[in-house]
């Protein structure tokens, strides 16, 4: 490749080699996505496919066992990754993948459990499952993409919509604060909380990688572009845009105070690891708990599992 | 009053803005807004409008958005609200609440299948969900009945007789989204029409009171006893208001059920919101070859109008019922309300139950000639007949 920079490139962009159709080489994360249902429906410049394959990557390199990683999602566009990730799992109602997913943990507590949605499913409409979640510490990794809109249904206010930016429903620009995710999960209890963008695919990979090693209620916040709506309405530019944005205007910052983390409209987003503790889950609580008032009349599920089906 | 090319979703959300406005008079109009599909684009058009008084809120979810409307119409704002699907379903607890409440919120329904698995078109599976709360409800077949019986429940909903809220219900994309000619009345016509709300229980500070106390069981009956002594003068009240719509706006609305060609129909197909257009053209074709066909459309469901309905079937022997919805272990829900209405009365005739468009397909002409020729066949009535099923074909 010429060492010119990019501006004075004559090849750009540059030619892809051509491949027969039998040597066409696989997507390395192919082994992980339902390819029958691919294309997917997620507009170009759109953040999520990034996160999906982010995800992929990071089972790939934690070794995890595939028939024991289960996906829940919710409804939107992000609740779409639950259909083309090659996992069990399932897509669950508006707002209520936590639910669905802390059901699945119970009884098969040997999977890891995934939660894919998006921040008007995890904050919004489910919004109480995600706090309550946090507060038990269910044994659930979340990984909440934030568009800053209701992407599926064009455009409408989010809880995560930053002050004065447009949206459908508050044409004038929104005067509700956001929410700021990170602060919400930790002030709740959550053991494990970082925020990325689609931009930084290494660093989400890692902290991927690294929550499927935690225990608990783990919460990683991926900031994603919407060149279609929010771009659009806002007057932003294109996906390339929303990355240079990140590029120019993401600030890491891990062990940052939570408190600090709020995204106002265009301006610094602070990303990073911010909370990474240990806390007794739910269901080790719950097993001590029981343990220490039924004695030997209290049956611990394995944390095998598998006493029913294998 | 000017004449748009606009969808069903404009027509309703132009419908409820100019009704809202219409009370800026009195407390305004206010309500809480969420989006789904395929009803998002109602409540962005109320979102938008610049209401002189009083402001929607987009809250996050649609329970919440059935709780400020009640709110706000406790208040004695004007309120309304949109939704569909999955998102009635999730609203079913306070949609109840607004009924037991007597308030008079109108709610525009865009019916689509209930899911899972998820499925945008149109069933009215959703709305008929709602079927024994204490709501009015009608179903349209074209963007002017929409705005006319939206406009028009308003005035029905708020008449002190009443004082139930209503559904107004279209079929998902047929009629949301499908845009056709509209006429779309001032907003000074609207305001002669809609008189300012005047909620005779509405928060006072002169009479302090809590609504939704506990009650014993015989305050509770008679909270019921009122409900259903309103249901029963709506008929009265409803052709009043479609009188009075019609000397104001020069439309009829339409009437609770709308006869074609029942006179002296030996056959009558028995179908509701768009089903009712495709099976008027069928009818109409085969009536000018000969055949005693007649069509029913049910626009009115709740209060369910009976007596109407056994006059407009009086010549019948048969009845094809064509129900887009499907109550599990039963069949259609249009079905059992017509064989209820015709129990004791006309033991003799033959109600045969359609199941038609379930999921969104299309009920073209070609399934309702099938449609006729079934029911041609038969001497007595048989289980509901699915219609549409592809034998062979792998199911995704």
């Amino acid at each position: 490749m010429s060492k010119d920079k990019v501006g004075t490139r004559t090849d750009f962009p540059p030619t892809p080699p051509e491949f027969l159709p039998e040597q066409q080489p696989d997507h390395p994360v192919t082994p992980y996505l339902r390819m029958e249902r691919i294309p997917h429906v997620w507009c170009p410049g759109c953040g999520i496919g990034t996160v999906v394959k982010c995800f992929a990557t990071a089972l790939e390199r934690s070794g995890a066992d595939l028939d024991k990683v289960s996906v829940v999602s919710g409804i939107g566009c992000s609740g779409r990754a639950a259909g083309y990730l090659k996992l069990d799992g399932f897509h669950t109602t508006h707002g209520r993948a936590i639910p669905f997913a802390t059901g699945l943990k119970l009884g098969r507590p040997e999977l890891e459990v995934a939660v894919f949605s998006g921040d008007g499913d995890l904050s919004g409409i489910g919004g109480n499952h995600f706090i309550h979640a946090a507060r038990r510490n269910m044994d659930l990794l979340v990984i909440l993409i934030n568009n800053f809109i209701y992407g599926m249904t064009g455009g409408q206010n989010a809880p995560t919509t930053p002050l004065t930016a447009k949206s459908s429903t508050m044409p004038f620009g929104n005067f509700e604060a956001p929410f700021n995710i990170p602060h919400l999960a930790a002030s709740c209890g959550a053991p494990y909380v970082a925020r990325w963008t689609c931009l930084h695919i290494r660093r989400l990979t890692w902290a991927m990688e690294e929550a499927l090693d935690r225990k608990g209620f783990r919460l990683i916040e991926v900031i994603a572009p919407c060149p279609t709506l929010y771009s659009r309405l806002n007057k932003l530019g294109t996906g390339l845009n929303g990355m240079r944005f990140y590029h120019d205007n993401a600030e890491i910052r891990h062990g940052a105070d939570t408190r600090e983390l709020d995204i106002d409209f265009q301006k610094s987003i602070t990303c990073g690891k911010f909370v990474d503790e240990e806390r007794p889950t739910f269901l080790d609580q719950m097993n001590e708990h029981y343990g220490q008032v039924l004695g030997e009349k209290y049956v611990p599920m394995s944390p095998e599992g598998g006493w029913l089906h294998g | 009053m000017p004449t748009e090319l606009i969808t069903g979703n404009h027509a309703a959300g132009y419908a409820l803005s100019a009704s809202g406005e219409a009370n800026r008079k009195a407390r305004g109009a206010a309500c809480g807004i969420y989006p789904i599909t395929p009803q998002t684009e109602i409540v962005e058009y109320v979102a938008k409008f610049p209401f002189t008084k009083g402001r929607v809120v987009p809250v996050e979810s649609e329970h919440s958005a059935m709780g400020v409307s009640i709110g706000a119409s406790l208040a004695g704002a004007r309120s309304f609200t949109a939704s569909s699907s999955n998102g009635l379903a999730y609203m079913v607890e306070n949609i109840m609440v607004a009924g037991f409440y007597r308030l008079p919120i109108v709610m525009v329904a865009v019916n689509r299948t209930l899911g899972p698995p998820w499925n945008i078109w149109a069933d009215q599976g959703d709305t008929l969900m709602l079927r024994d709360f204490p709501w009015l409800q009608f179903y349209c077949e074209t963007n002017q009945e929409v705005l006319d019986t939206t406009i028009l429940a308003f005035r029905l909903a708020e008449d002190h007789r009443i004082l139930l809220p209503t559904l107004v219900a279209m079929d998902a994309f047929i009629v949301s989204h499908t845009m056709a000619e509209t006429r779309l009345p001032e907003q000074w016509l609207v305001d002669s029409y809609l008189p300012p709300l005047d909620l005779p229980h509405r928060m006072r500070h002169a009479h302090p009171t809590t609504m939704g106390g506990l009650a014993w069981p015989h305050e509770t009956l008679s909270h019921r006893v009122e409900v259903d002594e309103a249901m029963r003068r709506v008929p009265t009240a409803y052709d009043e208001c479609r009188r009075l719509f019609d000397s104001t706006f020069g439309r009829d609305p339409g009437a609770a059920i709308q006869t074609f060609e029942t006179k002296d129909a030996d056959s009558i197909l028995v179908a509701s919101g768009t089903i009712a257009t495709t099976a008027r053209e069928v009818v109409r074709r085969r009536r000018a070859d000969g055949e005693r066909l007649g069509l029913v459309k049910i626009k009115m469901f709740r209060p369910f109008p009976e007596v109407e309905i056994r006059q407009a079937c009086c010549s019948a022997s048969k009845l094809a019922v064509l129900d887009r919805n499907y109550a599990a272990g039963v069949g259609g829900i249009f079905w059992q309300e017509l064989r209820a209405t015709f129990q004791g009365h006309r033991d003799d005739l033959l109600i045969q139950n359609y199941l038609t468009g379930i999921g969104g397909g299309d009920v073209t002409p070609a399934v309702v000639d099938e449609v006729i020729a079934d029911l041609a066949l038969r001497d007595a009535a048989a289980p509901p007949v699915w219609m549409g099923i592809t034998l062979g074909e792998e199911v995704h």
